[in-house]
């Protein structure tokens, strides 16, 4: 036998008791023991929940799975027992082990969706039931001021993509909305002031930021503005849950009128955000989640409905090209004026160096490779910079190194299948395997066979010098061919140019010229005619030179 | 020999005896083999103040270990990885009572049809114990990046790490270089680069933060190395520059374009110097004090220009001077100890056994940054008759670097490559009167396979000191955000 009771009446006392309130739904049912539960509501609930998450699935589905793929691209999680002890020995380590768990399934594309659209739709909702607490008995009013329970979640989606592309703050939000939920359930054996003092310990030890770079670059201005937002939203539903009924009306209709707009602000914040977040953000992850799972096609199509004006960006497209064999013929589809459109040397970030990274494995410059994979991996541990750290070891020998370095990657749930074959390539060298017998060890034994056979220092600050004792050492090595040539043109460097045609005209390495090259050779001798057509310059592109420069007339 | 022989045979079979009683299963036979273990540990000397010396089977099954000194053992289980851990306790009362003796070590495994036993292995137990506490930095092995860095202690007693400043603390800058005056905890100094850049020096209580740039030296000061008496430390300022290998074993060349060696007088806050240290033909580097304080050992090289073409070419001697710490002057007689160009190779981290017998230094083909160098090597330089030799038990095929003696003159602690070629790992060497090296051993670790395996810091600079730093990690952060001492004054005696 069940007895419907609203809250409010049959006397049912008016002042602030958290034991008597099981939660926001304002109806509950007394059983036959006379013990309160909620009934119907929790459907209502059930819903608002679901609506919750599927929005905001929806939403990082529609516009931000790349970022999601690209957090996760840039972490590393380790199953380490004692790495974690010694993480979560650190104040806040506990929720930088959370969030390093949670964001190791964002591997997986409509996972991390799903994953992250939960633990964003748990925090609301557990805010939605602390503030429930508070409303009392003003319940009408205070159900249908959900949508503002979204505003910290809101807020740290926000700051994610905005900012700092890391979950870490919203894992925090999530670990604080549950002290919450936890100091306000004061109907269990252990009394309210006993579980405020067990969370705040909790919260102290466990999500005060004092592991190192827990923040990182995240905007902290937002991460307050969320922490701000929740003694606000309970401000306003304890002002709504002590309305009296006239004012609860009033209130009501202003409240539909506001929470028609909160209801759907979430999206278009969530949009604005595009406008906000730094530049070419979202591109940037996508094209960089394509590189490490070389997918080289895609980024030529993405780059090509980009306006590619991010040298970036054009790092990425010219990587494309070259992993297609096209980078001498097709670099003029993207409009480049600079060598920084090869190669972004001067961007230290770990996304620069990433990339940076990936363009000299391409160029088989592996030594800059593995320098720069190393440094990236002191900011950020990522699986790909370990796996070039474990190609490169390799190439070089250094077994011992990339044993160290495949160790960790089986420790990892979604690598370990790469570390596993990686391990069994490595041993395959070791034993002095000569016939490749996958595609790693052939990638590793082509990279080898032409690694540069000099002493000579890695110069960054010009490519064309280490390109040039690459080639000397592996005329067959097209990719640093190509990327020579482009670098010789875009550089419009007219010594290099013409040292470069000298020494390599008419061999393995250039066999012949591309028209650019033709035409920039042309400019770069200054019309020397006679020296041109010794070096394969044809008589059309002289013709187009002579119209263009006005040497003809 | 009869004895040498009765004393091995007798714990082997006191050790088969035993498992034979205890367990409940026979040793049916002997694999005739020692057994692979990690980290070696067969044949070493420890000190008798040694944690468990841990270790796990470096092949499949299921063991059993029996330590014995001939009076009573320790019987201990494998567990997961093949790793024997070892009981704290029982392993205290057994090698403190070894002191001076042996510690046999027999390894079973199950096979079949029951127990067979490895060849036992020993380790002798010195008598002399080592400095409890090694002092380290953590650093990842790179080049220019780093996140996550600091200063760290390890109770060579028991496993316990902690930590003494890390970079969390002060806004993830870049701290080096830290020394101790003699051992002594509560003196020391370290470097931080880049934010609150400065040299905090903690001395009598209390912790100071000093500006050291003047316009007479090249740089701010480098590489430390205390006066015994505690007034003055000598450094060495440096122009480094570092240069990527295309494709070297190597990977990375560090060399200095300039360098010369001063000494800072604490109380004076001056920095002292003269024409000898600081020569314009010469790279004078890697100053130590004798224990004594009256000799002053540095490194030195004649110059070349420019060094980036020429790097393999610069040799760093082994060469001192007189140092008077009553007025802080020097002598006029720059002594060449060791001549790098006639042993054909190059002299760095000269460091004086507190006895003031030895003197060890790390050698190798050229240049002066020996870490990365695989065939750096040490070498020892007995000041009695000057011979030099290498200490053929410590070194290994890779990199053996910086070096670091405990307050007997009995252990070294040194920095080597010799277990992946990348990652500096901290080993312990005994060194005897006659200045004769037993074989190292590895920092011993709770599980020292996944310990190792795992970690991806080097253990930067390892030095040995008497007690833990008592001065804490927060109170050094504070003197190292506070303002800088500057006005630093030079003086060229």
């Amino acid at each position: 036998m069940k007895h419907c009771v609203q809250n409010g009446k049959y006397g049912m006392p008016r002042v602030l008791n958290f034991a008597n309130k099981s939660n926001c739904l304002g109806y509950h049912v007394i059983d036959a023991n006379g013990i309160m539960k909620s009934d119907g509501h929790r459907f209502l609930d059930g819903i608002i929940f679901t609506a919750v998450t599927g929005s905001l699935f929806l939403v990082l589905q529609g516009a931000f799975k790349f970022l999601l793929l690209d957090m996760e691209g840039r972490r590393l999680f380790v199953w380490d027992i004692d790495m974690w002890l010694g993480k979560i020995s650190v104040p806040g380590g506990f929720s930088v082990c959370l969030s390093g768990f949670i964001v190791q399934f964002f591997h997986f594309p409509v996972v991390g969706t799903v994953l992250a659209s939960l633990v964003l739709s748990l925090i609301f909702f557990l805010l939605f039931r602390c503030a429930g607490k508070v409303c009392g008995d003003g319940v009408p009013v205070g159900r249908w001021l959900f949508p503002l329970c979204l505003m910290p979640a809101a807020i740290l989606s926000l700051e994610m993509v905005t900012a700092s592309c890391s979950f870490q703050a919203i894992v925090d939000m999530l670990l604080i909305c549950f002290c919450l939920k936890f100091c306000m359930d004061g109907e269990g054996r252990i009394s309210v002031a006993v579980r405020i003092a067990l969370s705040a310990v909790f919260l102290l030890l466990a999500v005060v930021p004092d592991a190192p770079g827990k923040y990182g670059t995240a905007d902290m201005r937002l991460i307050y503005a969320a922490w701000g937002s929740i003694p606000l939203v309970m401000l306003v539903f304890f002002c709504a849950g002590r309305m009296t009924e006239g004012k609860r009306i009033r209130v009501l209709h202003g409240t539909l009128i506001v929470l028609l707009s909160i209801s759907v602000w979430c999206f278009p914040v969530m949009k604005l955000a595009g406008k906000w977040r730094r530049p070419r953000q979202e591109q940037l992850a996508r094209v960089s989640y394509y590189a490490r799972n070389d997918q080289w096609p895609y980024i030529l199509t993405v780059c090509r409905q980009m306006d590619m004006n991010n040298y970036m960006l054009l790092n990425y497209a010219n990587l494309a090209l070259s992993h297609q064999g096209v980078l001498a013929s097709r670099f003029t589809d993207f409009r480049q004026d600079s060598p920084k459109a090869l190669c972004i040397g001067s961007d230290m970030t770990p996304g620069g160096m990433e990339v940076q990274s990936m363009i000299y494995y391409q160029m088989g410059n592996i030594a800059a490779a593995q320098d720069l994979a190393f440094e990236a991996n002191q900011y950020e541990k990522s699986a790909f910079l370990m796996q070039m750290l474990v190609k490169s070891n390799l190439i070089f020998g250094a077994y011992d190194v990339a044993s160290k370095y495949i160790g960790i990657l089986e420790r990892t749930i979604c690598y370990r299948s790469w570390a596993v074959e990686a391990r069994q390539c490595m041993m395959h060298l070791r034993n002095g395997g000569e016939t490749a017998y996958s595609p790693l060890e052939q990638e590793i034994l082509r990279k080898r066979a032409g690694l540069p056979v000099t002493g000579d220092f890695v110069v960054r600050d010009n490519l064309i010098l280490d390109l040039t004792r690459i080639l000397e050492s592996d005329p067959g090595n097209t990719a640093a061919r190509d990327y020579a040539i482009v670098w010789l043109i875009l550089s419009r460097d007219a010594t290099s140019l013409k040292r470069f045609v000298d020494e390599f005209y008419g061999t393995q390495v250039l066999p012949g010229l591309s028209r650019d090259m033709e035409m920039g050779l042309l400019a770069a001798t200054d019309g020397d005619l006679d020296y041109c057509r010794r070096h394969g310059v044809t008589e059309d592109v002289i013709n187009i030179f002579l119209k263009r420069s006005g040497y003809g007339k | 020999m009869e004895n040498n022989v009765l004393r091995w045979s007798l714990p082997f079979f006191l050790s088969l005896v035993l498992l034979s009683c205890a367990g409940g299963d026979d040793v049916v036979s002997t694999v005739g083999r020692m057994p692979a273990v990690f980290p070696d540990y067969i044949g070493v000397t420890i000190p008798s103040n040694m944690a468990p010396m841990n270790f796990v089977m470096e092949e499949p099954g299921t063991f059993r270990l029996v330590i014995s000194d001939g009076s009573g053992s320790i019987r201990v289980r494998s567990g997961h990885g093949g790793l024997f851990d070892i009981p704290r306790r029982s392993w205290r009362r057994m090698v403190a009572h070894a002191a001076g003796g042996h510690l046999s070590f027999t390894v079973f495994r199950r096979d079949a049809d029951g127990w067979s036993a490895y060849e036992p292995f020993n380790m002798t137990v010195a008598p002399e114990p080592a400095d409890e506490y090694i002092a380290f930095r953590f650093i990842p092995p790179g080049y220019v990046a780093w996140k996550e860095m600091g200063l760290y202690q390890r109770c060579i007693e028991n496993f316990r790490t902690s930590e003494i400043i890390s970079n969390r603390r002060t806004g993830e800058n870049c701290m080096n270089c830290h020394s101790f005056c003699m051992q002594n905890p509560d003196r020391m100094l370290f470097h931080v680069r880049a934010a609150h850049a400065g040299t905090v020096f903690l001395y009598d209580g209390k912790a100071e933060k000093v500006n050291t740039v003047t316009p007479e030296t090249i740089s701010a000061l480098v590489y430390p190395s205390w006066h015994p008496g505690g007034r003055y430390v000598a450094f060495s300022n440096n122009d480094t520059r570092q240069a990527f290998f295309l494709n070297h074993p190597g990977r990375i060349e560090v060399y200095d374009n300039r360098s010369d060696v001063v000494v800072y007088d604490l109380y004076r806050n001056t920095i002292i110097s003269c024409p000898e240290l600081k020569s314009g033909d010469a790279f004078e580097t890697f100053p130590t004090f004798s224990p004594r304080g009256d000799r002053l050992f540095f490194c030195s090289a004649s110059a070349v220009e420019p060094v980036q073409n020429h790097f393999d070419e610069v040799r760093y001697s082994l060469c001192s001077i007189g140092f008077d710490a009553s007025d802080g002057s020097f002598g006029s007689v720059v002594d060449t100890l060791v001549d790098a160009v006639g042993m054909g190779g190059s002299v760095s981290f000269p460091r004086v056994s507190p006895d003031g017998r030895f003197l060890v230094f790390t050698f190798h083909a050229y240049g002066n940054f020996s870490i990365w160098h695989h065939e750096a090597d040490l070498y020892c330089l007995d000041l009695a008759d000057g011979s030099v030799r290498p200490f053929s038990n410590a070194n290994s095929d890779d990199t053996e670097s910086y070096h670091s003696w405990s307050s007997n003159s009995r252990w070294m602690v040194f920095s080597s490559r010799r277990d992946d070629g990348l990652y500096t790992r901290p080993y312990l060497v005994y060194v005897d009167a006659d200045g004769r090296d037993a074989k190292p051993f590895l920092l011993p670790q709770r599980n020292p396979r996944r310990y190792y395996d795992a970690l991806e810091f080097s253990f930067n600079i390892p030095e040995f000191i008497t007690d833990r730093v008592s001065l804490t990690g927060r109170r050094m952060a504070e003197a190292v955000k506070r303002d800088t001492v500057s006005g630093v004054r030079f003086e060229i005696k």
